[in-house]
């Protein structure tokens, strides 16, 4: 589970019926630099390596840290669904304690 | 499996069940050489790795489903075990006499 702050949301009109009570976050992936210099916000030297849209049961808002569940594992909170999904918020993170 | 460096550790209350009670390890994967290897991640900790310790990790999700018992775990990488302090980073077995393979 990669790390990643959440920056948005989508809403779909219309929806696809199995994605059922879940919302769309838009989150931007954290890599090291970013957590090396998450806790004084330090102004970053490279892009964010990635974003993507994440299905979110959770309620994560903007600006919250969320553990990326991606692909296989992603559709597992689903079974024996099987749901079109291939990032999934599996948890909203309260502390990231690092080795400073 | 990977070799990585526990950078530190990530808190969660609110997250799917089957996370329930397992410590989140943020980890930076290391190439055979000790550099780092592509990005930092979270994985599953039963062995009380902490902070400086290298772990070796695995990615199998199922195998980590089946040890959890929790068919519907949104994890994948856990830690198979700390290395020991002592172990130098990978070192390339010496070359047999003739030019190795």
């Amino acid at each position: 589970m990669r790390i990643a702050r959440v920056t948005g949301h989508v809403t779909l009109v219309p929806r696809l019926p199995e994605l059922k009570d879940g919302r769309l976050a838009i989150v931007e992936t954290l890599d090291g630099d970013a957590l090396q210099g998450h806790s004084e916000h330090a102004p970053r030297a490279t892009p964010m390596p990635q974003s993507l849209v994440v299905y979110d049961e959770l309620g994560a808002h903007e600006g919250q840290l969320i553990a990326l569940s991606e692909g296989g594992e992603a559709t597992q909170p689903f079974r024996p669904d099987r749901v079109p999904v291939d990032a999934y918020c599996a948890a909203i993170l309260d502390t990231l304690s690092l080795k400073d | 499996m990977l070799q990585a460096a526990v950078l530190g550790r990530a808190t969660s209350t609110r997250k799917h069940m089957t996370l329930a009670g397992q410590r989140l390890l943020i980890c930076q994967p290391l190439k055979v050489d000790g550099s780092d290897d592509g990005d930092v991640f979270l994985a599953l900790d039963r062995h009380g790795a902490s902070i400086g310790d290298r772990v070796i990790l695995s990615s199998d999700g199922r195998g980590l489903r089946d040890l959890l018992g929790k068919p519907r775990s949104p994890a994948r990488w856990w830690t198979l075990g700390i290395i020991d302090a002592g172990q130098p980073f990978g070192q390339q077995q010496p070359a047999t006499a003739q030019g190795g393979v």
